[in-house]
């Protein structure tokens, strides 16, 4: 028998947000390094739930540009528009409607334990890791020079 | 054997896969990939009691392949299907 293809992670995130619009929560393997540290891709399990409100802080699934998925945490929002911004990024931010956000991120699973995202504790060291921006971004620039020169 | 269960395949474009589904909450963080031929199996297959003979019944209904080809691919689908623990022995 033929091997089965990979399954194309923007069919299934399409998938995935039906879902969510219909109500039903949803587990799934996380992909990449944009959310770092507070989630591992291809180690953590999310879980996604269909969003009802929307706060600062909160990690969500949003189609960005009709283009592409990312779950990122939301860094400002206002009436209109929501910015994103992955915790592992230094500067690339995103901007979506509340329409483009199909669901949030409340917690994941490592090593078989659920941790929260949304507790107090996890809301102040995203807080933090935040207010860090600048000295990673410094540190970003420097060992970029010593690597390069 | 027997399908465990809430597990249920579902198409995404061109590609089949089967997860885990129950009232209020998907799974797709372990998927199932499916092929053609085993999709078709999948979902031909009662909810009830089948043995190997049922999948080479249907890949030689639907392939005319020979039945040891077809024992061949069923005994490997079900191998697969076994370790993924979607059907139980």
């Amino acid at each position: 028998m033929n091997k089965p293809r990979a399954i194309d992670n923007d069919i299934l995130l399409g998938e995935i947000c039906l879902h969510l619009s219909q109500g039903k929560k949803v587990k799934l393997r996380a992909k990449g390094s944009s959310m770092w540290p507070f989630i591992h891709g291809d180690e953590d399990t999310l879980l996604l739930t269909p969003v009802s409100t929307l706060s600062k802080g909160d990690i969500v699934l949003a189609y960005i540009d009709g283009k592409k998925y990312v779950v990122h945490r939301i860094v400002d929002l206002n009436e209109n528009t929501i910015t994103l911004m992955g915790d592992g990024n230094l500067y690339e931010k995103e901007t979506c409607t509340r329409s483009d956000i199909y669901g949030a991120v409340d917690s994941i699973i490592r090593d078989g334990e659920e941790l929260s995202l949304i507790s107090k504790k996890a809301h102040m060291q995203a807080r933090i890791w935040r207010l860090l921006l600048p000295l990673r971004r410094l540190k970003a620039k420097i060992s970029y020079k010593f690597n390069h020169i | 054997m027997k399908k465990i269960d809430g597990f249920v395949m579902r198409r995404l474009g061109q590609e089949a896969m089967i997860v885990a589904e129950s009232v209020d909450l998907i799974d797709f963080d372990r998927i199932v990939s499916l092929n053609s031929s085993a999709a078709y199996v999948w979902e031909n297959l009662p909810d009830s009691d089948f043995t190997i003979q049922t999948i080479i019944y249907l890949l030689i209904d639907r392939y005319d392949v020979d039945e040891a080809v077809a024992r061949k691919d069923a005994e490997d689908l079900v191998k697969v299907w076994l370790k993924a623990g979607i059907i139980t022995e």
